[in-house]
């Protein structure tokens, strides 16, 4: 049976998580102009198996190792150097990007998960290393539901106002952020 | 404005006394009061009358066709022009493309659409698949970028009338689309000059209204048109979605069928685009069948030849974006802008020459410097007074036979081998694939070859910018609400990061 404790961990740090690290890799797409580069379907595939493998991949990184303010600190770093040299390649390459390249830049952009879960952890810190494996698998679960929501949305609507998908995510993890502050 | 002057007039009548002035102050008053009534009557009367008829070419209607993602090479590869023969209209023997920079290789991979097939599966589309096709300008990539169906071409069996076009009117060959990508940076540089976007995505961003070629014309008293299938399809039509405010002009946007009928009433706007763009494949972007297209397109043509407006009326006929099709010509840089592969560009006009292929360096804001020649306006922007204006294809002093400057209008009739619609709505014909279309080309020239004044081939380099430095739009600018920008989304960002680290220092600091 699950616990209640558990359950808490798992409302109070995959479900805020989930939505503030997709709403940071949204606005890189779209700061980026990476977004603006998909121009057909064969580009959706290595695009999704980047966010999917990072999702997972940093997710887990995050809730794992040891929430601490120096594994923080580092996380964010290699977080921003990754998401830097993408930017860095994707502006070399005129933002013509193969699918190797948009692999590499989509997975790159999921590396936010990892610091997101380690600062939600040093709130709330206290879990079993399992407990923590499925709160990472679970925020990346709601990480790829959300960005395939919100791509099926802005493909459905004529690719128009991307800015909705981060400005919603934006908004609820504040306020997911806000109800988590006050909890006891 | 009337009432205006009335009350100016009425209050001059009352305070003048024929006994007590003088004659040199009822002359001065006189003078002033002539003054102000022509500032009034000037300041009542629309511009659009003055301004519309004041053209710098004997054409009064401009008329702009739109269709979608074909080369020039995809349409016009085989294409048999002779240049140089004086007097024969065509190459006989010409049956594959003369191209791809002998690239052997690749001229393998090229196939024509077999006849009695109208349509060719999609290449692949994009800002990234030209990219990659036009490899730094080796041209060497249509497979990987493009995809196998980017090596196919048509041919007379499925575009002879529109290769009649070419061949009765002027066929521009070095036409460019204005960027290395798809239909919405494309289309925007066909209406604006200039693009807010990379790709088809959108709005935000978008360009101010004003900025638009619609603006220049509106601000200027040129009345203007847009036509697209039906008019509920407005609010909700992508192609000029990017120009914020257009939905404040409904009634410059109507149906297909407003067209017809204010072409046949002599009502036309003096410039108006007519936008192919429907569900039924009228626009002829792959995958569709293109012939819907070209019936639709024949119809039309032959509605602005017999309509009363034919002598004073030009057509260009173009294709939004390359669709990801091979073209042999690596784009050259425009106005400093790389531009993307060519396209066709065919104008139809009594003042068009006949038979005639300019090879004349243009771009989609070449039909807007056109314009802007054509009524006098400043270049729309800076991009727009650097392209070339598309002046070649026509001679407004040929002297045809009657003593006329202007051709006589053409009607085009195929027959059954390529039944032409009544209407800009209609069912194809169910024996498609039974249909001889390749014998619908070439058509008897209207006047002789050999007696034509002019080349059959030529360019002329001439910019708004050669003859005045004035733009109208001197910067342009892209719009994008505060609370869709980057910015915006950042500080929420920051806002996020923030309010987590201020409760887990709260939280520690409880702790301990």
């Amino acid at each position: 049976m699950i616990g209640r404790r558990f359950l808490l961990g798992l409302t109070s740090l995959a479900v805020p998580g989930s939505f503030f690290s997709t709403a940071v890799l949204f606005l890189f797409a779209y700061s980026s102009q990476l977004v603006n580069t998909i121009g057909d379907t064969s580009q959706l595939i290595p695009l999704f198996v980047g966010i999917v493998v990072g999702c997972i991949l940093f997710s887990l990184v995050g809730y794992m190792i040891r929430s601490t303010w120096l594994t923080l600190s580092l996380e964010t770093l290699v977080a921003a150097l990754l998401l830097i040299s993408s930017y860095v390649v994707m502006v070399a390459n005129s933002l013509v990007l193969d699918g190797t390249l948009i692999l590499i830049t989509s997975f790159a952009m999921t590396s936010v998960s990892a610091p997101v879960a380690t600062m939600l952890r040093l709130h709330r810190q206290i879990y079993s290393a399992p407990a923590r494996a499925t709160f990472g698998v679970a925020q990346a679960a709601l990480s790829i539901l959300f960005v395939l929501v919100f791509s099926i949305y802005y493909e459905t609507t004529g690719q128009v106002n991307f800015f909705i998908g981060p400005l919603i995510l934006l908004l609820v993890s504040l306020v997911s952020f806000l109800i988590l502050l006050r909890a006891r | 404005m009337v009432a205006t002057f009335s009350s100016v007039a009425r209050a001059s009548t009352i305070n003048i006394s024929p006994l007590s002035v003088s004659p040199m102050k009822v002359t001065r008053l006189v003078g002033t009061l002539s003054i102000i009534l022509l500032l009034l009557l000037s300041a009542g009367t629309p511009r659009a009358f003055a301004s519309a008829d004041n053209t710098k070419t004997p054409i009064k209607h401009l008329i702009n066709i739109y269709f979608e993602n074909h080369t020039f090479d995809n349409y016009f590869g085989t294409y048999p022009h002779d240049s140089s023969s004086p007097d024969q209209g065509i190459i006989t023997s010409l049956s594959t493309p003369i191209n791809l920079l002998q690239n052997s290789s690749l001229m393998a991979e090229l196939s024509p659409v077999a006849p009695g097939t109208f349509s060719t599966p999609d290449p692949i589309e994009g800002n990234t698949a030209y990219h990659i096709e036009w490899n730094h300008g080796l041209l060497n990539k249509f497979v990987e970028g493009g995809g196998p169906y980017s090596m196919t071409y048509f041919t007379a069996a499925q575009l002879g009338p529109i290769w009649d076009l070419a061949e009765e009117y002027s066929l521009a060959d070095m036409y460019f689309s204005p960027v290395l990508s798809e239909s919405a940076p494309n289309t925007m540089y066909y209406l604006t000059g200039f693009t807010p976007v990379i790709n088809d995505y959108g709005p935000p961003p978008s360009i101010p209204f004003s900025q638009s070629i619609f603006g220049e014309l509106e601000s200027n008293g040129v009345s203007w048109g847009l036509f697209i299938p039906y008019q509920n399809e407005s609010s909700t039509y992508s192609e000029w979605s990017l120009i914020s405010g257009m939905n404040n002009y409904p009634g410059n946007i109507l149906p297909w069928s407003s067209f017809v009928s204010d072409l046949n009433s002599g009502n036309l706007p003096a410039v108006s685009w007519i936008f192919s763009q429907d569900d039924n494949g009228t626009d002829q972007g792959p995958p569709s069948n293109i012939i819907p297209g070209e019936m639709w397109l024949m119809y039309m043509i032959n509605e602005i030849e017999e309509s009363p407006l034919w002598n004073s009326t030009a057509v260009t006929i173009t294709w939004d974006d390359p669709g990801g099709y091979y073209d042999q010509i690596a784009p050259p840089v425009i106005g400093g802008v790389q531009s993307g592969f060519r396209l066709p560009l065919i104008v139809v006009s009594p003042y068009a020459k006949e038979d005639y292929v300019s090879n004349t360096v243009l771009t989609h804001s070449s039909i807007l410097a056109f314009i802007d020649y054509n009524w006098g306006l400043p270049a729309l922007n800076q991009y727009v007074s650097n392209v070339n204006v598309p002046l070649d294809v026509f001679d407004f002093n040929a002297p045809y036979a009657g003593n006329v400057t202007s051709r006589g209008s053409l009607a085009f009739s195929f027959g059954a081998n390529f039944p032409l619609p009544q209407q800009p709505y209609f069912s194809l014909p169910s024996n498609l694939q039974q249909l001889n279309i390749s014998t619908t080309f070439p058509m008897t020239p209207q006047y002789s070859l050999g007696a034509l004044p002019y080349a059959k081939e030529g360019a002329a380099n001439f910019t708004l910018s050669s003859v005045s430095p004035e733009v109208f739009v001197t910067a342009n600018t892209t719009v994008i609400p505060f609370y869709a920008s980057t910015y915006f989304l950042a500080i929420l960002v920051a806002v996020n990061v923030a309010l987590l680290y201020w409760g887990v220092r709260t939280r520690k600091k409880r702790e301990a």
